[in-house]
């Protein structure tokens, strides 16, 4: 199985902390206050992407998935907040993802795990925005990723991929 | 411990000492080891002076200690600049720069860089907020005062390192470059990247876009898109492992 996570970073007024999906639950009441644009990571397997996090979630998790779903198919993924990219290129048959950029450990995963699972991590981003909003932190990219993530989870289920 | 009579040769014929007093003080010094110890210390240090001063520093444990910053630091042409950078470490104790120097690893060229960064980063000061370009409401786009002053984390002057930790690199405007400038390249660059007006790039969330040698990206927000990264894609640049050695330097 394939670890699709994401993270978030929090300046505590010291140093930049990073907090794993997992340790978020122990964080909300300091989630609240974070400024837009959030900045953490978005994790695929041994690469940690690391920018602006919505930006990332929109694209890693959603936008890619059109570019990805066909052979050979490339997405091109230029950093929000660092003048480097990184790349996903499906493989001649489409079983794999190739995943490589600056600064990123070159892997190679399997298309129908590491699509969904990406897919899933968006959705789970989404959900903390949401109950973010719900404690009086607005979020305005949330229309945004609901619209990449319903064309997203289109195209997997037509793939029968979710 | 006396030198062996090939060391006590070597010493005694060592252009840097003055005279056999100040071979004898160093040798009783508590920090030097031995005469080996010495004649290394010596081959790596531009001054009995400086070698004296650095021994003396309460912080540095011993001899060993000093002759491995100095071979780090890459030797007697650097001893002057690490004996200054010795000195910005923020909680006092010289072994902070154990990070940086372990970084440098013998490359004097590197430790060059790297100090002239510390110099430079341990002069900053909290950043002042400064007003946005006219360019932003103008065109339609909001920000926020800690936009602004998130941007001036690329600046030498201003940055705070604590917030760059973990960050996959950091690119630096000019040295003195002032947030007013900043603020009008932000300005030119919403200009050129919206010849026709309005706002429609940078696409919020997109990646933002680059204009000649500044990278600007937005975020969706209320009342239109807020610019939410601006920075030079030109410049000097630290990347992570360092910038996390010169927190270790010099605090965040």
């Amino acid at each position: 199985m394939i670890d699709v996570h994401f993270a978030i970073d929090f300046f505590d007024g010291t140093l930049n902390q990073r907090w794993d999906e997992a340790a978020l639950e122990s964080h909300l009441d300091e989630l609240v206050t974070l400024d837009d644009p959030i900045e953490g990571a978005v994790a695929i397997g041994q690469a940690v992407v690391i920018d602006a996090l919505t930006s990332a979630v929109l694209r890693l998790c959603f936008q890619c998935i059109d570019a990805l779903l066909v052979p050979l198919g490339a997405y091109h993924y230029s950093y929000e907040a660092e003048n480097v990219s990184a790349l996903l290129e499906t493989s001649d048959d489409g079983a794999t993802i190739a995943v490589s950029g600056s600064g990123l450990p070159s892997q190679t995963l399997p298309s129908r795990e590491l699509l969904p699972a990406l897919y899933a991590c968006g959705v789970r981003y989404i959900e903390l925005l949401e109950r973010l909003e719900a404690r009086g932190r607005p979020s305005y990219d949330l229309p945004q990723l609901h619209e990449a993530a319903a064309a997203a989870r289109d195209l997997l289920a037509r793939r029968g991929w979710l | 411990m006396v030198p062996d009579t090939g060391e006590l040769e070597q010493l005694l014929n060592n252009a840097k000492l003055a005279d056999g007093a100040e071979l004898l003080k160093l040798l009783k010094h508590a920090k030097v080891a031995d005469g080996a110890q010495l004649l290394k210390l010596l081959d790596n240090i531009d001054s009995v002076a400086r070698l004296l001063r650095m021994l003396d520093i309460a912080t540095m444990p011993t001899g060993a200690k000093l002759l491995e910053f100095l071979e780090k630091a890459g030797g007697a042409g650097n001893a002057g600049l690490l004996e200054d950078l010795l000195k910005l470490a923020k909680s006092g104790n010289v072994l902070d720069a154990q990070e940086l120097l372990d970084r440098a690893a013998g490359n004097a060229a590197n430790f060059r860089t790297y100090a002239t960064w510390a110099t430079r980063l341990a002069a900053r000061t909290a950043g002042p907020s400064y007003a946005a370009p006219p360019q932003v409401a103008a065109h339609g786009f909001t920000i926020q005062p800690s936009n602004l002053l998130h941007f001036l984390d690329h600046t030498w002057e201003f940055c705070w390192l604590g917030l760059r930790a973990g960050k996959p690199r950091t690119t630096f405007w000019p040295p003195g470059t002032p947030p007013s400038t900043i603020a009008d390249e932000l300005g030119r660059a919403l200009d050129g990247l919206n010849p026709a007006g309005g706002h429609a790039h940078p696409v919020p969330n997109a990646g933002g876009e680059p204009w000649g040698t500044v990278h600007v990206g937005t975020v969706n927000a209320a009342g239109g898109p807020r610019i939410g990264m601006f920075y030079p894609t030109v410049g000097e640049t630290i990347m992570p492992d360092i910038m996390q050695a010169l927190i270790a330097l010099l605090g965040p």
